[in-house]
């Protein structure tokens, strides 16, 4: 034991930069590890708790507009034997006019989204009230509804509008004119910054609701009054999925054929908690990048001091050593260093995550707690130190390997694995043939940083792609469905009729429209379950721009469906599906596959003899009319000129709608310069890891071809120009991991937004740039190492002092 | 030729040599003003105790270290005084090193060895060296294994092969450090015949040993003692027939320098 403990000492003098790096390394892996763990921890359970405190339940449905429920409707819900509870608050939706925060210092600031109002009842859904000093929330027994007057609204608008408690908001319509001083401002799940369910929330007080209430009767056209349903289902229930369990719903009650919305209350946590997850993706990269240099190091400096130390791992073996004496020591030395880093890691995340945690509300809306997550800190740790453990005995092997006498006679183990490949030594280019030549001759040495240089392009690749993929013409070309950059929504067919020319001569006067098309859309079922139909005109089916296989449907007994459906359902193209529309079914061919983002992938597609096939109702179908405009930029100004003249009219316009996502899209843009920005740093810390550790293996090879008059920076080229090397193996590597699996990635990414599909576009002159600057980077490192040729004497070099 | 005046061309010129080594604020004076000729053709054999610095002078000489002062001459030129391209140059084209470790590159083989500086000046095509590479493996009794990398030959072979690696660019001195140090006895004789033979075709050598064997073939020794001479050994041509004779007179003489 005595000796052991000597011979761990004796590694830590002798290694002390390797276990200097270790630590450090897993100082930033504990750091990280647990200010991203805590972060998601937290971010997760507090947007749980404020499911719990606003008693949302376990259910959430919204109802289209033109349909109100009724007492029989929520009658049907409740007698529902899956069915504990319902709370169904009632709530005013105001079309076509945003209203505005008017700041205290009168500053005006515009919401981008319809209001819908509701009524405060703290005895019924109390959203939490963020306390005045916004570090907490108001205890419950001191929540109660906004004085007459005032008004509630989303913690969202604080980073999104700047709201604070004071300020107004004021809505005027053509007929009415209402003003509420902002008093407070509650946590509600479907308000935070990255998602919305397409309305602003606004909540006052009870009598002030009435008032809305009274003005909707009088003009329910701009004021529409509905209800949400909350639900909670009794336990036994509580395992049924969620598609099942609308489809009892559409069953027992008929309801959810009206719904345009539902999800769980899991969902709007998810949602709630998705900027987090984002940012917890970019620092888990960055966290299996840095593990993966903790690998390397440990890696290369295991095996190095194996080969420094031949001699006398030799000598100790004949003194009676054993093999697992020389891995004990190895193994404690290096996962103390390791577990010293974390420790100190994790202390040293304490303080930083109470600093971290303010910008957290920013981007989540939510007071998220400021304490550090241990346990599953700990657990994601131990995953880490188990997967070191592994790659040191694999080193480690390579003691077992070695015979005392015959490291007692040769004193240095051999500096290359092989002659390397058979190349004939000549000019020109002799540099070149003799760094290939070394390269070759210990290949082994460098799969390592060849892997870490393919997953860090990987990852480029990743995240370059990903930025691609949100952009306003692909939003609607491929993820929509149908290309558009101005839609208008009638009512009905009359609506339409009566303003559709008016509407072009508005557009007109702007721009050019270069296409436009009806589209209708209504909710019908097939396949057990209830999904959005969008309905064209036979001549219009080539504006199907995301068909993923097969054609768009031509008559009235074809439809498309989404490949999510088709998927979930095992469906093939030219199998048949059963659609039912109230009374009436019919069974139509599947003639193609598409995507659309639309409903969340629940979508199908028909032509426009469907109508008549399944009777439907003109008043039951929305009107939309596809405008594609010659210049999209002006879509917004455009859709404001149509409000202006038609107030009754709902116009929605690509740049806007990009702008909902565009919280999002930006987080993938950061994600991708972070990513690559990363890749680079560690491209360079690994390659002068890399370049260090070959470098003073290699030193008395470059000190006998000094010796020999080789010029200096010839040398120094043929040390370095293998890094290149190393660069441009690693780049095929992982471009061809992205080939194989990127897509796919992409893909399943994508399918938490309804697509089944993303089309890989990489950008080119990105991609080109960054496998420069990595492989740049991996020269220039190696050229930069290999200055002692320069600088030391040869006898310094092959060590004859 | 005995008693016969012979005038030798001084090659190269030490003057007031001094290495110090320093490590901290600790210095170590290996080699103090030091001065020495070394003359075309002759065979010069440095030797001194352990820790003499003997090989700090001749790896001085060989433009292998940096000096801490004084100059030495080759060519008209400070040689301490180059940059490091021309360093380059000479240690390709004028001076051959031997070490006594041989530090063949482990994975080029025996002929790639030898061609190697050949290959990296820029006067002589790719033939010419392949050429004189072979020749110079044939010549030393390595031509067989000259496609043996350097770990499949003997200790002997490998130096064999080093000599011919430093004669390869034809230099007008060879250095070689104990180049049989590593060597066992009968490897050390061959080696030990092939520089006396290069020797005797006009090849100017400087070589540092504890060994009294390859001292013998020498026509001039020096012994220094803390980085000064302190004595010097003039003899005649090395012949194998007059062995005895000659090993009498060094022996005598290394006794006289307490050796």
């Amino acid at each position: 034991m005595k000796a052991l403990w000597v011979l761990i000492k004796a590694q830590f003098k002798n290694k002390k930069s390797n276990y200097i790096s270790i630590f450090f390394i897993a100082l930033l892996i504990g750091l990280l590890l647990s200010l991203s763990v805590s972060m998601i921890v937290n971010v997760n359970n507090t947007a749980t708790d404020a499911a719990k405190a606003s008693n949302i339940g376990d259910y959430f449905m919204m109802f289209v507009v033109n349909y109100v429920p009724t007492d029989e409707d929520f009658e049907n819900l409740n007698q529902m034997e899956e069915i504990k509870s319902i709370r169904v608050p009632e709530k005013v939706r105001v079309i076509g006019e945003y209203g505005n925060i008017n700041k205290k210092d009168n500053e005006k600031i515009s919401l981008e989204k319809d209001p819908a109002f509701y009524a405060y009842r703290s005895d019924f859904m109390p959203f939490r009230i963020l306390s005045e000093d916004k570090k907490s929330y108001l205890p419950p027994d001191q929540v109660k509804a906004p004085e007459k007057g005032e008004a509630y609204v989303p913690i969202s608008f604080i980073a999104q509008f700047g709201v604070e408690i004071g300020d107004t908001y004021h809505l005027k319509t053509a007929e009415e004119d209402f003003k509420f001083k902002i008093s407070g401002l509650v946590e509600d799940l479907t308000q935070t910054n990255m998602i919305s369910i397409g309305e602003h929330n606004i909540y006052l007080n009870e009598s002030d609701f009435n008032l809305l209430k009274q003005v909707s009767k009088k003009n329910p056209e701009q004021f529409h009054f509905n209800y949400m349903v909350y639900f909670d289902v009794n336990e036994e229930f509580e395992t049924v999925p969620m598609n099942e369990m609308f489809k009892r719903v559409q069953e027992k009650t008929g309801l959810r054929d009206k719904a345009i919305f539902s999800g769980t209350d899991d969902l709007l946590i998810f949602f709630a908690s998705i900027i987090s997850y984002i940012i917890i993706f970019a620092i888990l990269i960055f966290i299996i990048i840095m593990f993966i240099a903790s690998l390397l190091i440990s890696n290369f400096s295991v095996a190095s001091s194996i080969e420094e130390e031949y001699k006398n791992i030799g000598v100790l073996k004949a003194i009676g050593l054993k093999n697992r004496s020389f891995n004990l020591v190895y193994i404690f030395s290096y996962i103390s260093a390791m577990i010293l880093g974390f420790v100190v890691g994790l202390l040293l995340s304490i303080p930083l995550y109470n600093m971290v945690t303010p910008y957290l509300f920013d981007v989540t809306s939510m007071l998220a707690t400021n304490q550090i997550v241990i346990l599953p800190t700990l657990i994601g740790f131990l995953i880490f130190v188990l997967i070191m453990l592994v790659f040191l005995l694999i080193q480690l092997r390579k003691i077992g390997k070695i015979v005392p006498a015959k490291a007692l006679r040769e004193g240095k183990q051999a500096n290359y694995s092989s002659s390397g490949v058979k190349i004939k030594l000549s000019k020109p280019v002799l540099n070149l043939k003799l760094s290939i030549k070394q390269f070759t001759s210990s290949a082994k040495s460098y799969i390592g940083s060849t892997f870490v240089v393919a997953f860090l392009f990987f990852f480029v690749l990743v995240s370059l792609s990903l930025t691609t993929v949100m952009t306003p013409d692909r939003m609607m070309t491929e993820f929509w469905g149908f290309d558009w950059d101005l839609i208008t929504i009638y009512d009905s067919h009359e609506e339409y009729e009566e303003n559709n020319q008016q509407i072009r001569k508005i557009i007109e006067e702007d721009v050019e429209i270069n296409d436009s098309y009806l589209v209708y859309q209504l909710p019908i079922s097939t396949l057990d379950q209830n999904v959005g139909a969008f309905i064209l005109e036979e001549k219009d089916m080539d504006q199907m721009t995301s068909i993923l296989a097969g054609r768009a449907p031509q008559d009235d007994a074809e439809v498309a469906i989404t490949k999510i459906l088709a998927d979930n359902a095992q469906i093939q193209i030219g199998d048949s599906i059963e659609v039912k529309y109230n009374d009436n079914t019919a069974d139509f061919v599947v003639t193609g596959l598409f995507q659309t983002i639309n409903q969340a992938g629940q979508a199908v597609t028909f032509a426009d003899s469907v109508i008549e096939k399944l009777a439907i109702s003109d008043k039951n179908l929305y009107i939309q009319e596809y405008y594609i405009i010659d210049n999209q930029d002006k879509g917004k100004d455009i859709a404001k000129n149509i409000n202006e003249q038609l107030p009754d009219i709902e116009v929605q316009n690509v740049v806007e709608m990009w702008e909902s996502y565009g919280l999002m899209a930006a987080g993938f843009d950061y994600l991708a310069v972070l990513i690559l920005v990363l890749s680079i740093v560690f491209a360079i810390i690994s390659s002068f890891i890399l370049a260090e550790k070959i470098f003073s293996k290699e030193e008395a090879d470059f000190g006998v071809l000094k010796a020999i008059g080789i010029k200096v920076s010839s040398i120094r080229r043929i040390f370095s120009l293998r890094f290149i090397l190393i660069g441009l193996l690693g780049l095929i590597l992982g471009f061809l991991l992205f080939l194989f699996t990127g897509n796919s990635i992409l893909s399943n990414m994508s399918l938490l937004l309804g697509l089944s599909q993303i089309r890989v576009i990489l950008p080119k002159s990105l991609v080109i740039i960054t496998s420069l600057l990595l492989v740049f980077a991996f020269w220039l490192i190696a050229h930069f190492v290999s200055r002692k040729v320069k600088k030391l004497d040869v006898r310094n070099l092959i060590n004859e002092i | 030729m005995k008693g016969r005046l012979v005038l030798k061309e001084k090659i190269l010129t030490v003057n007031n040599l001094q290495k110090i080594y320093e490590s901290g604020d600790v210095k170590n004076h290996v080699i103090e003003d030091f001065n020495l000729d070394i003359y075309k053709n002759d065979f010069t054999v440095i030797m001194g105790p352990s820790g003499s610095g003997k090989s700090t002078l001749l790896y001085c000489l060989g433009a292998m270290e940096s000096i801490t002062d004084g100059e030495i001459i080759f060519e008209n030129k400070d040689i301490s005084k180059l940059k490091n391209n021309d360093l380059s140059e000479l240690r390709l084209n004028k001076f051959g090193f031997i070490f006594q470790q041989i530090h063949l590159v482990s994975n080029l083989n025996l002929f790639e060895n030898v061609a190697l500086p050949g290959l990296a000046g820029p006067n002589r095509t790719n033939d010419a060296v392949y050429e004189t590479a072979k020749n110079l493996l044939a010549r030393f009794g390595i031509g067989d294994a000259a496609a043996r990398l350097p770990s499949q030959v003997s200790g002997g072979e490998q130096q064999r092969a080093a000599i011919a690696r430093a004669l390869i660019n034809q230099p007008t001195i060879i250095f070689a450090d104990e180049p049989t140090g590593a060597l066992n006895q009968n490897n050390s004789q061959i080696v030990m015949d092939l520089f006396s033979e290069l020797n005797n075709s006009g090849q100017t050598i400087v070589l540092v040993t504890h060994d009294k064997k390859a001292a013998l073939r020498a026509n001039r020794i020096v012994y220094i003692i803390d980085g000064s001479i302190v004595s010097e050994l003039k003899l005649e041509p090395y012949q194998a027939s007059n062995l005895k004779e000659r090993e009498e007179t060094v022996n005598d003489w290394l006794v006289s320098m307490e050796w």
